[in-house]
């Protein structure tokens, strides 16, 4: 198979001529100078740690070792759904209720065995508004 | 000190391993930087962004890997993206050549009766290679950079770019005929 050439077929060396580029560079004292910026800008950077590279270096640890970051993120997870949904202080079992929750005359319960009667009784010489087509009548017939 | 150690060292956070590193590779990434801008003042900046971006994210990098490759990565892509949100600067200030670039055998050659620098000087040449180098897309500019001017191998860009020894050769050899076409002028 023939191998694909690199260089254009003829005309001017460019690839001599940007070798030369090569010679474009800093003198010594100026590079060393630029290192020494460079360093301040990483010891700063250092000193003052921005929120958006954080996991960067302190989750380093989890990414090496992927089972301890399985079980911490189970940790979080199950921390996360405590949160949410917290765990009853107080051991399960019969509680008492500081206040009643309804009104019920308790002395009529546990004498009759039966409930008041819920619905309060019409007042007298009143009629419930039945229909003219419905004929009231009596369930026991 | 080995590559490795001074990486496992900046790792706990040693800045003076750090700055070991920083020492060895600031001129490679200058220049490759420098040649994709082709302006000193910001292939400084970037530069400096890099090693601060490469220090903060150097958690991430894996000891398989190689250090040049991965620090070389992030030096393209902040360059690249430095050009995206930033213009170019109204007067670039370009590198001085190095003086002993009269000793080099290109420049014997190209200074030579009738040839490139006997028609114009060096700032003339300077300034018109930079032109031609910045017509070219960013990714072609950085193979033919890191191939003509740095000496890297096809695989070594490859490893670098994340594509196959083919499209490195193929980039190369397109951008190659784009600035022959653009300095024709030269012939």
């Amino acid at each position: 198979m023939m191998k694909k050439k690199d260089t254009p077929a003829s005309g001017l060396d460019i690839a001599g001529l940007l070798a030369l580029k090569a010679f474009e560079r800093p003198g010594a004292e100026r590079i060393e100078k630029n290192i020494q910026c460079t360093m301040q800008a990483v010891r700063a950077a250092h000193k003052r740690p921005s929120l958006h590279y954080f996991p960067d270096k302190s989750l380093g640890w989890m990414f090496a070792q992927p089972r301890y970051g399985i079980a911490a993120l189970f940790v979080i997870f199950l921390g996360l759904h405590l949160m949410q949904r917290p765990m009853p202080a107080e051991s399960v079992g019969s509680s008492v209720m500081s206040e009643p929750g309804l009104a019920m005359d308790l002395s009529a319960v546990t004498e009759t065995n039966r409930a008041a009667p819920v619905i309060p009784p019409l007042p007298a010489g009143s009629r419930p508004a039945y229909s003219s087509l419905v004929k009231p009548v009596s369930f026991t017939e | 000190m080995s590559e490795i150690d001074l990486i496992r060292r900046a790792r706990l956070e040693d800045t003076s391993a750090y700055e070991e590193l920083v020492s060895r590779y600031y001129s490679k990434i200058y220049g490759l930087i420098y040649g994709m801008l082709s302006s000193r003042e910001d292939a400084e900046d970037v530069t400096q962004e890099v090693f601060v971006k490469a220090w903060k994210a150097l958690a991430h990098f894996r000891e398989q890997a190689s250090f040049y490759t991965w620090i070389y990565r992030i030096a393209i892509n902040r360059a690249i993206n430095f050009r995206k949100r930033r213009n170019r600067r109204k007067t670039v200030q370009f590198e001085e050549f190095d003086p002993d670039i009269k000793q080099a055998e290109s420049y014997k050659e190209f200074s030579s009766k009738g040839s490139v620098l006997r028609k114009m000087n060096l700032s003339e040449f300077q300034k018109k290679m930079n032109d031609a180098l910045l017509t070219l897309s960013d990714k072609h500019r950085a193979v033919v950079i890191m191939h003509d001017v740095q000496g890297l191998s096809h695989a070594e860009i490859a490893g670098i770019m994340g594509c196959s020894e083919g499209t490195a050769r193929s980039r190369l050899f397109y951008a190659r005929k784009r600035l022959q076409a653009e300095l024709a002028e030269f012939e």
